[in-house]
């Protein structure tokens, strides 16, 4: 029971590195779940309005990378990032940077298909209307992501739960370098194997309360949805 | 352009012919009703002439220009009323943005439909909590916000207690002193009393297209009398 007081008391007494490793943790992510969303959402609603062929074959894809292991995606940045990769002159490797785009891969086919998943009953149900209407395209995905607004913010809050939890990743892309690249995860991970519990148990507290927030978020998003739900057949 | 025009079409649907072929050339005004059992045709033909649907031979053309690329100049009620997950103001304003109508000139237009469905104090709950018979007048809201030339009912009555229906059937006949109506109906009452020309459908074939006091008092097919006497076609 000792450990857990003095994991707490690390948090409480807003120590430094924890600080900074947390803050660092929330960019990271807050900024991959963000560039995801910006493209993603868009993605996932044109590939419910707009009929090409291999649309579906997109679909399958996409929903097949969202159980992408985390470290397989680590690794294909590593490669594109490194200084002999084809993108080694940006120096990105060990970087902030290279953390985000690595998370940015890893969430971009989950929002998409939850996105595309809520829009889809939508777009199903309205499309008669959109057609007597004879409604532009572009207008029809932003109808549809509107008014799938609350489950569209469960996609965004899956993808931020995601990228804040993975490991594999950014410690391949990030090298998990003290005061630069180490995040909470992969602290813990460090800090568990030296032995070095209070510190990996604090952090793990602190992910875990932000964990819970965001899953309380997401029940009060999807609840505010219900008013404009129709319930009648 | 209320002048619709049907050269030999004809929409056949997994090699079953569902409608016509059909010919007719009709200057609408006042209301002219689609009668007919169910199965008859007459949503389809509504579809056809609105253009949602495309005929798989012939032509359907207003004013000489195809239906499906002048569908921004009429109206059209659904006879499933799709239900926007908004208030009933967005819902109506919806077809305006549908149309590009400028921002600025959108409210007042959708205060006027407002006030002519009688739904001026229903204007902002959300479209979902509204009654069977203020849905379907928010959908003739809807139909009518955009000024258009003629409006295409479909079913307009359909599943309205007594009340309910004589509220639509009032709006309507106001709406027709303006607007040319074709709508689709099966009830022989009602359309006597609103209808001034009356097509005829069964088994997806235009039987008689008549003014509706020639049609009531001397049908000429047989279908027609048969229903007329209220036999089962």
């Amino acid at each position: 029971m000792e450990i857990f007081t003095t994991a707490i008391g690390l948090i409480l007494s807003g120590d430094k590195d924890l600080m900074t490793i947390i803050a660092l943790s929330l960019r990271v992510s807050l900024s991959a779940t963000l560039i995801a969303a910006l493209f993603a959402i868009p993605a996932g609603a044109a590939l419910a309005i707009l009929q090409f062929p291999g649309r579906r074959m997109l679909l399958v894809i996409s929903s097949a990378f969202m159980a992408l292991p985390p470290v397989v995606v680590g690794l294909a940045i590593y490669l594109l990032l490194s200084r002999s990769g084809p993108l080694g002159t940006l120096g990105l490797l060990f970087t902030p940077t290279a953390m985000i785009v690595a998370q940015t891969v890893l969430i971009f086919p989950i929002i998409l298909s939850l996105t595309h998943q809520a829009v889809q009953p939508l777009n199903r149900e309205y499309i008669s209307l959109f057609n007597a209407l004879d409604t532009p395209r572009f207008l029809r995905i932003r109808t549809i992501i509107w008014d799938a607004r609350f489950a569209v913010s469960v996609a965004i809050l899956a993808g931020f739960g995601r990228a804040l939890a993975e490991v594999g990743a950014v410690i391949i892309v990030g090298g998990n370098i003290n005061g630069l690249t180490r995040v909470m995860t992969t602290t813990i991970a460090l800090e568990t194997s030296k032995g070095n519990l209070q510190l990996a148990l604090a952090l793990g507290l602190v992910l875990l309360v932000i964990a819970f927030s965001v899953n309380l978020l997401t029940h009060t998003i999807a609840r505010m949805g219900e008013k404009y739900q129709t319930v009648r057949a | 352009m209320s002048d619709l025009a049907l050269a030999q079409a004809e929409v056949i649907i997994g090699g079953e012919p569902l409608l016509g072929p059909i010919t007719l050339d009709l200057a609408l005004n006042g209301i002219t009703a689609t009668l007919g059992p169910n199965g008859a045709g007459k949503s389809l033909f509504l579809a056809l002439c609105h253009g949602t649907i495309s005929p798989t031979n012939g032509t359907v053309q207003w004013s000489g220009e195809p239906a499906d690329q002048n569908r921004a100049t009429r109206g059209y009620m659904l006879q499933t009323p799709v239900v926007l997950r908004r208030t009933v103001q967005a819902n109506i304003d919806f077809a305006l943005q549908s149309h590009g109508v400028a921002r600025a000139d959108r409210a007042v237009k959708v205060a006027t439909a407002l006030e002519r469905a009688r739904l001026t104090d229903r204007a902002n709950a959300p479209a979902a909590t509204l009654s069977g018979g203020e849905l379907r007048r928010m959908n003739l809201a809807r139909a009518l916000v955009t000024d258009p030339n003629v409006l295409l009912l479909d079913e307009p009555f359909a599943g309205l207690d007594p009340a309910a229906s004589a509220a639509m059937e009032a709006i309507i006949t106001d709406v027709a002193k303006t607007t040319p109506i074709l709508m689709a109906h099966h009830d022989l009452v009602q359309t006597r009393r609103m209808a001034t020309r009356v097509l005829f459908f069964t088994n997806g074939q235009l039987r008689e297209n008549a003014l509706a006091k020639d049609f009531f008092s001397n049908a000429k097919s047989d279908d027609a009398v048969q229903f007329l006497q209220g036999q089962l076609l």
